[in-house]
């Protein structure tokens, strides 16, 4: 086991919708042991809502995921990925982890100390409930895979 | 190993250019515990933290950083803030943060398992967009 991570931008598409995606591959189990989120724009007028949760059915056909990297340079490659595009979206979690009310430039770093565990073929979603202006988001992830 | 820090003043703030770099030697590998940031001027910014693609060649009056137990012996990893040549742009980053135009806001990001450097290697804190310059940590396990 080792640590990974990658950061991205992503742009919310709209209410109800998947803002970010971590996914496993069908060899690879992972645990999810950090998630942030910022924005350099204000994203008033209206406050967004912003959730983290395991989607009812993970996004198919992702659009150009990317691959985690290594923090230790010895690791082998990793091979959990993300995305923010799919040819079909991830669908809503019946329930959330962690819910937060975005507004102005907040941002959160939530940390889970004994990893929010990812089987095989699985995956994690940012999901936005309630878009506020659709600005640019700094997103990243940290995973012991 | 032990633990060692450093800040600085960042002056650079050009889009798509290397604000801080953190570089090892050729004989002693380290891992980053620690990343700091906080505006010291009012502009939105973006910066992300990444393995340069290529390292800062010939760095400017590099610093080596500072150890936290008195007793420990001298570090040897430095931060630059100019290069005669430049960090090449991450390939990706593993953080990315956006921050307000508002002096003082800024970001800790840590690392508990270290980012490892290998010899000879770098990490850079990387001006995704123009930004403003930020007064900034490292600390780090050598």
């Amino acid at each position: 086991m080792a640590i990974y991570s990658i950061a991205d931008q992503a742009t919310p598409s709209g209410s109800g919708a998947a803002l970010w995606e971590i996914r496993t591959t069908a060899t690879d189990r992972a645990a999810l042991v950090e998630l942030g989120m910022s924005n350099a724009t204000d994203i008033t007028p209206s406050a967004e809502i912003f959730k983290i949760g395991r989607p009812a059915a993970r996004g198919i056909t992702p659009t150009t995921p990317l691959t985690v990297l290594a923090e230790d340079e010895n690791a082998p490659v990793g091979t959990v990925q993300t995305a923010k595009a799919w040819a079909t979206g991830p669908t809503a979690p019946a329930n959330f982890f962690r819910i937060f009310r975005n507004f102005h430039f907040n941002a959160i770093q939530w940390v889970f100390p004994l990893g929010l565990l990812m089987a095989v073929s699985a995956s994690f979603v940012i999901w936005i409930s309630t878009v506020g202006t659709a600005t640019a988001h700094e997103v990243y992830v940290a995973v012991d895979e | 190993m032990a633990i060692y820090s450093l800040a600085n003043l960042t002056t650079g703030v050009t889009a798509a250019t290397a604000a801080l770099e953190v570089r090892s030697t050729s004989t002693d590998r380290a891992a980053l515990l620690e990343f700091g940031a906080w505006l010291n001027a009012a502009t939105a910014s973006t910066y992300g933290v990444g393995r340069p693609a290529a390292r800062g060649v010939t760095p400017t009056s590099p610093i080596t950083w500072l150890a936290e137990d008195e007793n420990a012996p001298a570090g040897t990893i430095q931060t630059a803030l100019a290069w005669g040549t430049g960090p090449t742009v991450p390939g990706n980053f593993f953080r990315r943060v956006g921050l307000p135009a508002t002096i003082g806001a800024g970001f800790l990001l840590a690392f508990p398992r270290g980012l490892i450097m290998a010899v000879s290697a770098s990490v850079v804190l990387w001006n995704i967009g123009t930004d403003g310059a930020v007064n900034t940590h490292v600390t780090g396990d050598e």
